[in-house]
């Protein structure tokens, strides 16, 4: 559980807790943020119950944002992309940019950027190591008919700015959400996060 | 960069799970299903009407409560572990649990023990939400290292000692402590307690101290002293006794060479 002070400068939310829903009118969008990981006991029925709500509230396309494990690239996925997406079907026929990437690609998978998620054929499972509930998510949307997307970073423990600016940027290109060449704006709550600046009293 | 200067710092990390991370075998997470489970004593009693109920969580505000509260008298509800381990097993392994005391006029005191997981703070919040349910207002207190504080721009030192308030929406009473800022956050145990009474709308404020080190003494609670005394209830002793020395938990309890 995390609760903190309100990390936007909108200050008439007192505080945010480990999940936040947001919605935006503009373009028909939920983001549903999870901040603290999820225990691996109740990650099923989490899992569960968050398909049941999707599929409540008749949400067309899910796309799940993750970081994932840096050190278990093996060599050829070092060379590779640095953002990868595993992709249903579904969802792949509703968006022309991930169409033209699929078909541009290599056919190597170690150095694709872009898995089109196939579960009648191997591999069944996508590995998405440290990425929490990414894969009990993505599978449970395919088993439900959800058309889904993951996004996976490679990052590590540390300073993750880049790898989610990054992360933004890559999911921007494919959404069409923003000019391309926008700044993406930090949030208050970022300045200091990663190490405060060195004492004074040192001096 | 390097932030502390010669200090050894433990190492921090976000991640929640090791290699289990990505394993799809859930009889594995089935074999500690019932490992750590808390269970309420069967001797609970739920007042209807609470004027205030008091949860503390960390060994320098356990401290404080030990040296300056007025008598606790006998816990109504005791909060333990259960599971595949036996009573011999678990008093071997000194498990304290985390009790309930009924205070003078409709004030409950809930003392977290220290040997609360992280992982538990769901299942603990639910345990004590029925006496939380009837509170006309819930207190957090909370303690955490210096070490743990955010600053976002270069400042003078901060003091050894300070405190820092996070409130519910509804809350209205005054809060007698400046706000946490941004990018400072609170987790486990307080941070439970806070997120549940903002979802079911009872009125509740937490604060944590930050302070660097956890030794009990008249000055390192003289935050909390100074917040009782501005409080409505008479909760404070009139002499406080400092000697009785608590263990610290598991947090950082010093950054200098072991």
């Amino acid at each position: 559980m995390v609760d903190s002070p309100s990390p936007s400068k909108n200050l008439t939310r007192v505080f945010h807790h480990c999940r936040n829903l947001f919605y935006s009118e503009q373009w028909k969008m939920v983001i549903f943020q999870i901040r603290s990981p999820i225990m691996q006991e109740k990650s099923q029925d989490f899992v569960d119950r968050l398909i049941e709500w999707i599929k409540e509230n008749s949400i067309d396309k899910i796309v799940i944002l993750t970081g994932i494990s840096d050190y278990m690239r093996n060599d050829s996925e070092i060379v590779g992309p640095s953002v990868k997406s595993v992709v249903s079907p579904t969802f792949a026929e509703k968006c022309e940019a991930l169409k033209r990437l699929v078909e541009n690609q290599t056919s190597d998978p170690q150095t694709q950027s872009v898995i089109l998620y196939d579960a009648s054929q191997e591999p069944k499972k996508i590995s998405m190591h440290g990425g929490g509930i990414s894969w009990k998510l993505f599978n449970a949307c395919n088993v439900g008919g959800v058309a889904a997307l993951v996004l996976m970073k490679y990052c590590s423990d540390g300073d993750n700015i880049p790898d989610a600016v990054k992360l933004c940027t890559y999911l921007n290109t494919l959404l069409n959400l923003v000019p391309f060449d926008c700044d993406w704006e930090s949030p208050p709550s970022w300045t200091g996060m990663f190490g405060n600046p060195p004492q004074l009293g040192l001096y | 960069m390097a932030t502390f200067f010669g200090e050894v710092v433990e190492r921090s990390s976000r991640a929640f799970w090791g290699d289990e991370s990505d394993s799809e075998d859930d009889v594995h997470s089935e074999s500690h299903k019932n490992y750590r489970n808390l269970e309420v004593s069967s001797s609970a009693i739920i007042p209807s009407t609470i004027k205030l109920f008091l949860v503390v969580h960390g060994p320098l505000t356990e401290g404080f409560i030990e040296a300056c509260f007025v008598d606790k008298g006998v816990p109504i509800v005791e909060i333990k572990e259960t599971g595949t381990e036996d009573n011999e097993q678990l008093r071997r392994r000194k498990i304290k649990s985390s009790v309930i005391y009924h205070l003078a006029s409709d004030i409950l005191l809930c003392i977290c023990s220290p040997h609360l997981d992280i992982a538990q703070s769901f299942d603990f919040t639910e345990k004590i939400s029925p006496w939380m349910k009837n509170a006309e207002q819930v207190i957090i207190l909370t303690c955490s290292h210096i070490s743990g504080y955010h600053i976002t721009r270069y400042q003078n030192d901060p003091p050894d000692i300070f405190m820092k308030a996070l409130r519910t929406n509804n809350f209205i009473y005054p809060v007698l402590s400046d706000r946490l800022e941004q990018p400072n956050t609170v987790k486990g145990i307080p941070a439970a307690v806070l997120t549940w009474c903002q979802t079911f709308k009872i009125p509740a404020v937490l604060y944590i101290c930050y302070a660097r080190n956890y030794e009990v003494d008249s000055d390192s609670v003289k935050l909390f002293v100074h917040l009782f005394s501005k409080l409505p209830f008479k909760l404070l002793k009139e002499k406080p006794n400092f000697t009785n020395k608590l263990c610290g938990g598991s947090e950082i309890s010093s950054t200098l060479y072991l």
